[in-house]
């Protein structure tokens, strides 16, 4: 009897041995952790899946401004047999163009800016004293950095360029917070624009002059960045300011002449951690197959492929001979399939050297391009050396930087934002699609310059005004 | 709570008391020697009242001459005098009528009821309906035996498999609750043997139900294992053997060999697969017929390829995999049990086994089941129970996909399998033969993918074992006081062994894609060897349970049943997996030093990739307080009043402890009419409920080590969610239990409405708001329904003939839905995900409308801008949802079982009918994108519109070779191709036979029975045009299932 009643004992004290909220403060899933520190906030933002996508796998740019861009076609066959209908429409600017169901290119960019401000939220709530203020400033710049980015990017496929009066009501949502209740309304282009160069601004003073992963902003890569979107302003003071900001703390280049043109991927070995690199980003992507862009399918434009000279090495590191005619690239600093679209140096030499040669700066403009130039070109060539009759004419220099800026950045997901940047500048390029007997003809300033909101947004929307057509 | 250790103290110290007074003792059992629980025992001189406790066991004050009155509903009351009481006393009532069932004892997992005290609505399997059949889930077995559980069969069973009256709930867990031996089971079900089982209760209104209270939500299976009933000892042997044939592959709607060979031809003269040869990658295989062509390309007067393609036009994929890879079913199954009952002790012993060699080559399934049930009545008012189970599982799974040959690829279907020598042949799916016979230069390892070859080169095994160890002291200090406290422990663990040998084609093809040349030679990134996933699962529970219980006779006409009681549940899941590279089981050796940094560029695609690495570690915890508290108050046998309360409390994330708990009740009145044979009229209203761990009320991240940087970093688990709380689901139930025509129709009809409120869902979401979905309490839901069970005893004489009539009727619909919702029909049509619309049932089928096809060229119409269009874009992208056809729910709202049996002599023959009515499913037909993008192609490419006139005959859209995606889609998802899923067909007829008793008794075997059954023989009719049958919708049938048995009893 004494036994059983020590078990008896035994048992109860089994139920009250623990504390009852400690029994209920378990947690019910060991893995799950209440952002808090500044440690899981920089590890949110350490997530390159969300914030700079993963090459071959699901990206973070829209790649529906390179899909309609001018440096490529397909044949007819790879058209109809490799294309799904909606990568089809994409292809020929179809006025319809239009998924209706979820889009990577829309989600993605929008996931970024939700993780950028899970952190500012989390920031803001932390309370003053507890914490390291210098890192505190560092995270939260680089928030920022990443929501500018993604609202760049965004802005450059699903809202019409800057400045252009009639389509000003046509900007971007911008999600400030991340309060999953809010009301999703556009914002106008100038206020898309307002808030990212803001952005970067507030960013660029806390952020470390580099950064040893190229999946972190750095100062140089945000002064790049800001050099980037100003360009697309057309505001040329700026973005030359802050060009020479970038260049100022990077400005190292790759020799080309070490590299093996002859091989499947040229890159390979230096690849993405070149000295070029500042920030690494790619293409929503997932399948290289069904993306008119696919390494496998896509064939350079032949006057842009003919534009490179014989002794220009990049002929030879971006092509290769495609069959059974025309010439296929090779794949970008990834040495891979995926493309490479964040920031790198070649790309800031290129907006200092148009800004200069927009501003009258022509000598300053014709060094700055022979120093990249230098580093393209076979070294027993001075080819790279822009002609002197260029070189002293602010329009034909100009045109030469931009030429040039196209042959270097070419699948750098940057030629549809240069197509409406001259378009606005008046420049009428008029850009088609050969299919057969079929030709489809994109118009300067066509309404078409900004893609459709995928029908799924526009469903939980129904408010929101879609681009006209 | 030390008060509470002083009471049970005290009262172990009145414990002497009891036995003051001189009393009558005595047992009131059924004829079969089953306890009578609850019946009232009268001694009508004093006219003074007891009833019988949970074991029929009961005590009376009475004089020498004074007579006793035993009574209970449906029994013959029994009047005897004390001068006769039986020496053993045990007084066995025979039953009035002839009752079709045991006595039907309800376990609510905290008491035992007698089924006519129950005001909600609940239903009792006895051990006899759960052996009609011989699955070794004991779940299988009560499909069909109780109406308001819908099994759902085919494309609707990936919604839920299983529910009692409809889905109650969106995102949270919807299963029923499943309760063994007094407390919920945490591990598989399937670890327990169904011969163990003596009988199952289902809880399915909140009268009954919501003394399980957070997790009642869905309704309660109590299942309740055998104990030693006899008082000699008793074996019991039983044994079956199943059979199974092949699954029948033809019901695969794949295109005909012939078909497929004449398309390829004509897209080969159309040059589409020129582009095929172009390197450096070679993503698309090329057919056997391809190939053949490109031959004669080069040999255009070679008459032997022509007559190799004619050859192929005879091939049926389907028939070598169904040779090759498919064999017949067997399943052997055994079980023992050595039980009986003395004055102290009950106690019951068994071993069961069986072995399942699958209808897959190389599958194989296997249980060890232990299990000791023993009850030790230490002195009259001390019980002390101890059960122990011990499962031991092992499956065999190997490299047999069947039909889905390969990650789930179609295959061409005039591929061979093996060729006409008998060797196995190579097929090529993922890359042309010419690539893998040429690339590498003959560096690289064979790359060939050869189904038949290859079956054995995958050791995947699952081995579990279950450890469940129950103990309950129960102590009845006063009379109607009974303390008991349980506690249960449970240690499960679960391996996983998958082991990839260094000739399966996993391997090879990983060594091969990760293949480059270093220094000039060949090299690979996977290590040489073998690959060994592994996958380990622990659980382990602790359960305890202080109760008390009252049963008293108030006074001659009122008796109170009451319990209260606190509870406490700790379920802690512990899990890892890994790889391993390079391993070699027979020197048991792994390669420790892998390259997991370096990104190596795919020598098959171009792909930038790491070795996979596959690791991870995981823990969850469940804990739960519970404090509960039931009553039943009964008058005159006639008037039966109910109520329970329960609060849970749980370690829900990020709640505030004060708002971790939630409050649930009950109340149900029962009334006896007196009319008719019996008519019994029952009404209840309840609160149950329903929690996700999935919710968490703060912004939680979780930490990965999977990024390119290689630096530390965390995803988003779930965003803020401030206002989490508890799904509540309210039940009323109204129902009657009836019998007419002296007991020859009895039965009962219930009717409910289930109402969800502030349920959790897993919402799609406006993708601007920066997640695609959503977890939250968005949503609510109202259904109602029906259950009506009947049995009728048409015949009884020499030939007995009773028919049975389960039908149930279930409506749920979403009543309110808080997140943003599209009016875009896009998130209604995907085939995974819920996605609630008000006004519909959560699975919901809507379709776009169909106009038939166009005369002229056979394209599929719809509807665009409220005129007939083709155009299929502006079909999909403006349509919207009030615009679609809703066709109906995708589980079906009626469903139900009709078994008829017949006995003579000592010959029964049972047979069960199963009908649903009121579904609806997507059937599959040729889409030609599909098509086109690979060589898998559905049979009614033959039936497709190909010239005028054939719109008159057929539905199926002409082939189109523009690669219009957003046709097909159309298509797929237009009203033409949703069908009913309505269908009526027999579940199993049953023979048996039992030995006659004077035949068995001389040797020395009480009973001795033999069976033999038909299980889902798929004889049906078939509610749609299409011939369709739902059930096996584009997948292979399964053909029947023959079962022979034995069972003995010594």
């Amino acid at each position: 009897m004494k036994n059983l009643m020590l078990t008896f004992l035994l048992f109860i004290g089994l139920f009250y041995g623990c504390s009852k909220t400690e029994f209920l403060d378990a947690k019910p899933d060991q893995s799950l952790v209440v952002p808090s520190s500044l440690e899981d906030f920089q590890a949110i933002l350490d997530n390159d899946f969300d914030m700079n996508g993963v090459p071959n796998g699901l990206g973070l740019v829209s790649e529906l401004g390179e899909i309609g861009s001018d440096d490529y076609y397909l044949t007819t066959d790879l058209y109809q047999n490799r294309l799904t209908s909606l990568y089809r429409d994409f292809y020929t600017w179809s006025k319809d163009a239009n998924s209706g169901d979820n889009l990577n290119d829309w989600d993605r960019g929008y996931n970024c800016v939700f993780m950028a401000n899970i952190v500012l939220d989390g920031l803001s709530q932390m309370k003053a004293g507890n914490y390291d203020l210098a890192r505190w400033k560092e995270i939260r710049a680089a928030a920022l950095f990443y929501r500018a980015h993604a609202f760049f990017q965004l802005a450059q496929v699903f809202a019409y360029p800057f400045g252009s009066a009639d389509m000003e009501p046509y900007g971007i949502p911008l999600r400030l917070n991340a309060d999953v209740s809010e009301k999703i309304k556009r914002s106008t282009v100038p206020e898309t624009y307002a808030q990212i160069t803001k952005d970067l601004e507030d960013a660029v003073e806390s952020l470390p002059p580099t950064s040893s992963y190229k999946e972190r902003p750095s100062k140089a890569a945000c002064y790049a960045l800001l050099a980037r979107v100003y360009l697309s302003m057309r505001d040329y003071d700026k973005a030359l300011a802050a060009a020479n900001a970038s260049l100022a703390i990077v400005d190292g280049l790759l020799n080309y002449n070490k590299l093996s043109a002859s091989a499947n991927y040229p890159f390979q070995g230096s690849g993405i951690m070149n000295t070029e690199v500042l920030f690494k980003s790619t293409f929503v992507t997932r399948s290289g197959i069904t993306s008119p862009l696919s390494i496998f399918i896509a064939k350079i434009d032949s006057n842009l492929y003919q534009s490179y000279v014989k002794e220009d090495l990049r002929k030879g590191v971006f092509f290769r001979t495609a069959t059974p005619s025309g010439f296929r690239y090779k794949g970008s600093f990834y040495a891979s399939t995926a493309f490479f679209v964040g920031l790198a140096t070649d790309e800031v030499y290129l907006i200092k050297a148009e800004c200069q040669a927009k501003l009258g700066k022509v000598s300053d403009a014709v060094e700055t391009i022979e120093k990249l130039r230098k580093n393209r070109f076979a070294a027993n060539s001075d080819l790279y050396k822009v002609p002197a009759s260029i070189a002293l004419d602010q329009q034909s220099l100009l045109k030469f930087v931009r030429d040039e800026r196209r042959r270097e950045l070419i699948f750098r997901g940057l030629r549809w934002t240069d197509l409406r940047r001259y378009n606005m500048e008046g420049e009428s390029l008029i850009i088609h699609r050969m299919l057969g007997a079929d030709i489809y003809t994109l118009n300067p300033n066509d309404k078409r310059y900004a893609f459709l909101i995928p029908s799924l947004i526009m469903g939980y929307n129904p408010d929101m005004a879609q681009n006209p057509r | 709570m030390k008060i509470l250790v002083y009471i049970i103290i005290a009262m172990l110290g009145m414990v002497s008391q009891a036995y003051a007074q001189k009393i009558l003792n005595g047992r009131v059992t059924n004829i079969k020697g089953q306890a009578l629980l609850h019946t009232t025992v009268r001694n009508l001189t004093s006219n003074s009242a007891t009833s019988t406790d949970s074991d029929g066991k009961f005590s009376i004050a009475a004089n020498p001459k004074d007579s006793i009155r035993i009574m209970i509903l449906g029994y013959e009351p029994q009047t005897m005098a004390t001068k006769d009481w039986p020496a053993d006393g045990i007084i066995r009532l025979a039953s009035k009528i002839v009752m079709l069932e045991d006595v039907e004892v309800v376990h609510t997992g905290f008491q035992r009821l007698r089924k006519d005290q129950i005001t909600g609505s609940v239903d009792v399997i006895s051990e006899k309906m759960l052996n009609r059949t011989t699955g070794t889930n004991i779940l299988s077995r009560i499909e069909g035996l109780s109406p308001g559980i819908q099994f759902n069969k085919g494309d609707a069973a990936e919604t839920d498999a299983f529910l009692i009256r409809g889905r109650s709930t969106i995102s949270a867990e919807a299963k029923p609750l499943i309760v063994v031996d007094d407390f919920p089971y945490e591990g598989d079900i399937s670890q327990i043997n169904p011969s163990d089982v003596a009988s199952v209760s289902i809880l399915k209104d909140a009268a009954s139900a919501s003394i399980w209270g957070a997790r009642a939500g869905n309704g309660v299976i109590v299942i309740k294992t055998k104990q030693g009933l006899s008082d000699k000892l008793k074996i019991d042997f039983k044994s079956d053997f199943t059979l199974q044939n092949k699954p029948d592959l033809n019901n695969l709607n794949w295109i005909r060999s012939a078909d497929m060979i004449e398309f390829e031809k004509l897209r080969f003269a159309q040059g589409a697969y020129d582009n095929l040869l172009n390197g450096p990658y070679y993503l698309t295989p090329i057919t056997p017929v391809v190939e053949l062509l490109f031959q004669k390309r080069n040999n255009p007067n070679d008459a032997t390829i022509d007559a190799q393609i004619e050859q192929m036009k005879i091939n049926d994929v389907r028939k070598d995999m169904a040779q090759y890879l498919y064999r017949q079913r067997f399943r052997r199954q055994y079980h023992v049990a050595i039980s009986g009952r003395s004055k102290q002790v009950s106690h019951m012993t068994s071993v069961g086994y069986f072995k399942e060699l699958s209808n897959l080559r190389g599958t194989a399934d296997n249980r060890l089941t232990i299990r000791t049930n023993n009850t030790f009545r230490l002195s009259p008012i001390i019980e002390l129970s101890h059960n122990l189970q011990y499962t031991h599982t092992k499956q065999q799974a190997n490299a047999n996909p069947g039909y889905l040959i390969m990650d789930n690829r179609e295959i061409y279907p005039y591929a061979s399998l093996v060729g006409s020598d008998g060797s196995p042949k190579n097929v090529y799916l993922n890359h042309p033969k010419a690539y893998l016979d040429t690339v590498g230069a003959g560096h690289l390892k064979d790359w060939s993918f050869n189904p038949v070859r290859d079956l054995n080169t995958v050791d995947n095994k699952v081995a579990g074992s279950n450890l469940t160890d129950n103990i309950a002291l129960a102590v009845k200090p006063i009379t109607d006081l009974s303390v008991s406290l349980r506690y249960q422990y449970q240690i499960g663990s679960d391996g996983n062994d998958n082991h990839y040998k260094s000739d399966s084609y996993l391997v090879r093809r990983l060594s091969n894609q990760y293949a480059y040349k270093k220094n000039g030679n060949w090299t690979s990134a996977i290590p040489e060897g073998g690959i060994l996933d592994f996958n380990e699962s622990t659980l382990q529970s602790h359960q305890g349970r202080l109760q008390l219980d009252y049963n008293k006779r108030i006074n001659a006409d009122m008796r109170l049943d009451a319990i209260a009681g606190y509870e406490i549940r700790s379920k802690i899941e512990q899990g890892k997996y890994g790889r391993y590279y390079g391993y070699v089981d027979d020197r048991m050796s792994v390669v420790r030093d892998v390259d997991y940094i370096t990104n190596f560029t795919l020598l098959s695609n171009g792909v930038l990739a790491k070795v996979p690495a596959v690791s991870g570690v995981n823990k969850r915890t469940d804990n739960f307080l519970s404090w509960f508290g039931n009553a039943v108050v009964s008058y005159k046998d006639q008037i039966y009043i109910s109520g329970s309360v329960r609060k849970d409390e749980a370690n829900l994330f990020g709640v505030e402890t004060n708002a971790k708990g939630t409050p649930f009740w009950s109340a149900g009145l029962r009334y006896e009419t007196g009319l008719l044979g019996r008519l019994a009229l029952r009404a209840s209203y309840g609160v149950n409920g329903n929690i996700s761990r999935m919710a968490t009320a703060m912004t939680t991240i979780q930490y990965i080590s999977y990024t390119i940087s290689g630096l530390p970093a965390a995803t988003l688990n779930s965003p803020p969610n401030k206002s989490l709380r508890w799904e509540k689901i309210n039940t009323a139930n109204f129902g009657a239990d009836f019998s007419v025509f002296k007991n020859r129709l009895s039965g009962s009809l219930d009717y409910y409405l289930k109402n969800g409120r502030d349920l959790l869902s897993q919402a799609p979401m406006d993708p601007t708001l920066g997640i695609t979905s959503f977890f939250g309490n968005v949503a609510s839901m109202d259904g109602h329904g029906l259950d009506l069970t009947l049995q009728s005893r048409n015949l009884e004489s020499v030939v007995t003939w009773i028919t049975f009539l389960n039908l149930s009727y279930t409506n749920s619909k979403v009543k309110k839905y808080l997140m943003p919702k599209s009016v875009s029909p896009m998130p209604y049509l995907r085939n995974s995900g819920i996605s609630p619309l008000e006004g519909k049932p959560l699975y919901a089928v809507f379709s776009y409308p169909w106009k038939g096809l166009d005369p002229t060229n056979g394209n599929p119409q719809g509807i665009a801008n409220g005129e007939v269009s083709e155009d299929y874009k502006s079909i999909l992208n403006n349509t919207r949802i009030e615009d679609m056809v809703y066709n109906g729910p995708m589980q079906s709202p009626w469903y139900g079982s009709l078994r008829n049996e017949w006995t003579y002599k000592n010959v029964g023959l049972s047979v069960n009918l199963s009908f649903k009515f009121g579904g609806y499913f997507r059937t599959s037909s040729f889409f030609s994108s599909t098509l086109l993008a690979g060589f898998s192609g559905h049979a009614d490419y033959a039936k497709r519109w190909q010239a005028a006139g054939d719109e008159l005959k057929t539905d199926v859209p002409s082939l189109d070779l523009t690669r219009n995606s957003d046709r097909d889609q159309f298509y797929k998802s237009s009203a033409i191709l949703v069908q009913k899923s309505d269908n009526i067909r027999v579940e199993d007829i049953l023979l048996y036979y039992s030995l006659l008793p004077e035949t068995t008794r001389r040797w020395g075997i009480q009973n001795a029975r033999f069976f033999a059954q038909v299980q889902s023989p798929n004889w049906a009719w078939i509610g749609n045009n299409m011939g369709v049958d739902p059930y096996f919708n584009n997948v292979p049938k399964s053909r029947p299932t023959y079962v022979f048995g034995i069972s003995f009893t010594f």
